[in-house]
């Protein structure tokens, strides 16, 4: 019992670190970028090295 | 690639007439190149550039993504950047082989914006990596500097229509969000122990503990009490703090009775887990804290993009071109000199109060004064800080040092005695008067259980204190305002925070400036009246206009639609004060003031401004220029001045008291050739005579009076371009709702009044319970997130029926314009 308690602690613990990690390394600064930048297609140039690409 | 069927479409657009590059209307002007229609030729060098360098797909993202070029960037006016002192204050990294420094790009509005700047590696060799913050509108640039400069990085920015901000307090580095870091990190604190502790707490809620639960009823006391240390020493500091300077300062909040309600729940359960092996209350603590700081965070979380704390520091450049013998160099403002000479060019601010030893100075005064004519001054007058410079380039020495200019002090006299008289708000009155309450009530329970059985006095006034904690109450006001304020940025009203909404609601005066609030920024009709101008004649005194940067010229160069022209002239003179003065194939033209062009000025009283032109001396007619006001002004008035004392003051002269005595229907109150100190203190003085004022201006001019106002509101076209320090931004095209503003924050206030019943209903439950000295952690656990979340829901929806009444069908606000 003394050990589950403990282990369910230290479980929880890792999830409040990895919060604070995620607001450390800024990621909540700014929730709108990233929404807009996963759309990007990627670059033009990059079709005639990738002839796959321009099939479709 | 696919291409969104509605881009596709706008690509065709062109024959409508609208930029493909900036999605202005394209006039005479227009350029066509590769057959899309451009309406400059900055326009179209900028499509042509990235063109060539593979990144069209600018254009894919957003409809017209561009930015109109106003101005093309002066030679060398980024030469300031190659100054090793400056461009270490910049960068924010840098060592041998990368340099990374954050710009702030006003000019970024959309989708194509993120993808041109992100890929701006290709645009520019030496550019590594570049990541936008959208939401502040940064950009993190790393480059390599043995590829490339700083100054060219700028002036690569500059030219695809991106000038970076690079003003005074952009590069003083100041950190501003590790307070908001800090309750971040709180509420994730009390969250991660609230979790926990109520967990640990679950055999205390069934009755009755017995076997295993029982077993370890006190190690479960015992961890509790460890997680619920950091809930108390960290997540609570703010409150505690503030509790104690309160009493302290014998300035009673809210912050005391919640304070009381935290330490007697801490110090009460600590008791019962070390000498009565119970499980105490730290649920309960935790849950309060972990509402609490959401509460404040909501009531803090505002509109990052925009920046309500400008001070004049956002609109000096950072660096001028000091005179050094023959030599120019540049030289950071704060370190200009009594007796530095340096060199400002057209269009850009004087930053220091200074005396004028070459060149003929046309200065705008209106950063300053809000008067919208030029100031024309010769060799030896004063210049003073904050004028911009619209003629050729001066020469000028420093008076006094940048932060002693007599703008300055217009920024640094109104800070300070503004506390003496702070508005004490709903929230603090009623915090006064609950705290009262619970001591009063907390010391009755203590006298009566003495008498009648001194055992349970601890128990039942600890009780009192933990249940009288006004949790419900403290969430009330920031889910109402949190919730009111969001409403209204939905309208075009954006409010610092929730406590500029608490002001709001308490105003009873309103004061407002004339120039650029009641009238539209930049536009007037125009009308001309006299003999008919040929097409070339019109043609020539357009492009006469053009070439000037007065206020007037500047709306008859609008009137027809001419940013810049073809006419050659033989000889162009400006005269500042007077007028201009062309001469082409021997015919002398003139456009100005009556005397200037030698016409009887009529009645002086008139309500407009009026322009004359002649054609070799012979007087030919007249613009009249009337300023716009805002549609449906008289109507907007006279509705507010049923709920408010309307004052106006103005810095310009009373040419327009008629029109205005017609508009407000009052003759008293309307104050004409007020300077900005006048303002100021005529704010001051409504104040002390018990008003609650708010200011509604604009510009620099009223930005000690916006201050010193109780709540101070500026109008802006767009956000960025010119907001001075405020507690509301108000986006100039919904100035129209501006009464519906009021009410509807007179309405929330209301809904917060009748959440009190709530809140005081479920205290007064507690209360019963606490006072018999039967408050079990069960009770405790239930009413206290219950009554929260009651009056949070109540809050919410109220709030939201006051809007639909207020705004019943009206068009959300277009931000996107707003926010270009």
């Amino acid at each position: 019992m003394f050990l589950l308690i403990g282990i369910s602690l230290v479980v929880a613990l890792a999830f409040l670190g990895g919060f604070f990690w995620a607001v450390r390394s800024k990621q909540y600064d700014d929730d709108f970028t990233p929404s807009v930048r996963m759309l990007f297609d990627d670059d033009i140039d990059n079709n005639s090295n990738h002839p796959d690409n321009s099939s479709n | 690639m696919a291409l969104n069927p509605k881009y596709q479409e706008a690509a065709h657009k062109h024959e409508a007439g609208i930029c493909y590059h900036c999605g202005d209307h394209c006039n005479a002007e227009t350029v066509v190149f590769e057959g899309k229609a451009f309406c400059c030729h900055g326009c179209k060098s900028v499509f042509e550039l990235l063109q060539s360098c593979n990144l069209g797909g600018y254009y894919k993202y957003a409809e017209n993504p561009g930015i109109r070029q106003l101005k093309a960037p002066a030679q060398g006016e980024y030469a300031y950047l190659e100054d090793v002192d400056i461009i270490q204050k910049i960068i924010s990294f840098s060592n041998d082989s990368i340099v990374k420094v954050k710009f702030n790009l006003p000019a970024m509005h959309c989708a194509s914006c993120i993808w041109l700047l992100e890929n701006f590696r290709k645009l520019v060799p030496g550019v590594i990596e570049s990541r936008v913050n959208f939401i502040k509108r940064d950009v993190y640039f790393t480059y390599d500097p043995s590829l490339l400069t700083l100054r060219h990085l700028v002036e690569q920015l500059a030219a695809i229509g991106y000038p970076p901000e690079l003003k005074l307090d952009n590069v003083s580095k100041k950190n501003t969000t590790s307070t908001s870091k800090r309750l971040i990190y709180q509420i994730g604190i009390a969250g991660f122990c609230f979790g926990n502790i109520m967990l640990l707490s679950f055999p205390d809620y069934i009755a009755g503990a017995d076997g295993v639960a029982f077993k370890y009823r006190s190690f479960f006391g015992y961890v509790s009490f460890l997680l619920a240390l950091p809930v108390l020493l960290y997540s609570a500091s703010d409150y505690l703090r503030s509790g104690w300077r309160a009493v302290v300062t014998r300035e009673i909040n809210m912050d005391v009775p919640i304070s009381l309600g935290i330490l007697a729940l801490f110090f009460r359960s600590s008791f019962e887990i070390f000498f009565e092996g119970g499980g105490g209350y730290m649920d309960s603590l935790a849950a309060l804290l972990f509402f609490l700081l959401i509460g404040k965070w909501i009531q803090h979380k505002t509109y990052d993009s925009l920046s309500f704390e400008r001070d004049y520091k956002s609109y000096f450049p950072i660096a001028v071109q000091v005179l050094d013998g023959d030599n120019e160099r540049p030289i950071g403002i704060e370190n200009l000199k009594t007796g530095d000479r340096f060199r400002v060019r057209s269009g850009e601010l004087v930053p220091a109060d200074a005396v004028l030893i070459d060149g003929i100075a046309s200065i705008d005064y209106s950063f300053v004064s809000g008067e919208s004519d030029q100031v024309s001054a010769n060799e030896g007058s004063k210049i003073y800080a904050g004028g911009r410079q619209m003629g050729a380039s001066l020469v000028l020495e420093v008076l006094k040092p940048v932060d002693q200019s007599y703008l300055t002090s217009l920024w640094n006299s109104g800070t300070t005695d503004k506390a003496e008289h702070k508005l004490e708000l709903l929230a603090d009155r009623v915090g006064k008067k609950f705290t009262y309450a619970v001591v009063f009530i907390a010391v009755a329970t203590g006298i009566f259980w003495l008498v009648r059985d001194p055992s349970v006095i601890l128990n039942s006034v600890s009780a009192v204190l933990i249940v009288a904690c006004p949790c419900a109450l403290a969430l009330s006001f920031p889910f109402a305002f949190g919730n009111a304020v969001r409403l209204m940025g939905r309208q075009g009203l954006y409010l610092k925070n929730g406590q500029a909404l608490a002001k709001m609601a308490e105003v009873n005066t309103i004061v407002f400036d004339k120039t650029g609030t009641l009238t539209r920024k930049g536009e007037a009709d125009v009308t001309y009246s006299g003999e008919e101008l040929s097409e070339w004649e019109t043609e020539i005194f357009a492009a006469m206009a053009a070439q000037s940067g007065h206020p007037l010229s500047r709306y008859i160069a609008r009137y027809y639609h001419l940013a810049s022209t073809d006419v050659a002239f033989d000889t162009f003179r400006e005269i500042p004060g007077a007028g201009l003065e062309a001469e082409l194939a021997g015919i002398l033209y003139k456009l100005g003031s009556a005397s200037f062009v030698g016409a009887n000025q009529e009645a002086k009283n008139e309500l407009f401004s009026r322009v004359f032109i002649s054609i070799d001396n012979q007087i030919w007619g007249s613009f009249k220029v009337d300023k716009t006001y805002h549609e449906g002004l008289e109507k907007l008035i006279s509705n507010v001045k049923k709920e408010f004392n309307l004052f106006l003051v103005s810095g310009d002269g009373d040419g327009e008291r008629k029109r205005m005595e017609q508009i407000f229907d009052q003759k008293e109150g309307l104050y004409f050739n007020q300077s900005p100190h006048d303002k100021k203190a005529f704010i001051a003085g409504l104040r002390k005579s018990g008003q609650v004022t708010a200011m509604i201006g604009d510009g620099l001019n009223d930005s000690g009076a916006l201050l010193e106002s109780d709540f101070g509101v500026s109008v802006a076209d767009d956000v960025f371009r010119f907001a001075p320090a405020s507690d509301a931004i108000l986006s100039s095209d919904s100035f129209n709702n501006f009464n519906d503003f009021f009410r509807f924050s007179k309405s929330a206030l209301n809904v917060v009044r009748a959440s009190f019943v709530f809140s005081f209903l479920y205290n007064g439950i507690g209360i019963l319970f606490a006072v018999q000295g039967i408050l079990t952690p069960v009770v405790a656990a239930i009413l206290m997130p219950l009554s929260s979340v009651t009056v949070v829901l109540f809050v919410t929806f109220g709030t939201n029926i006051f809007y639909r009444k207020y705004f019943p069908s009206r068009k959300k606000h277009d931000k996107s314009q707003f926010f270009r």
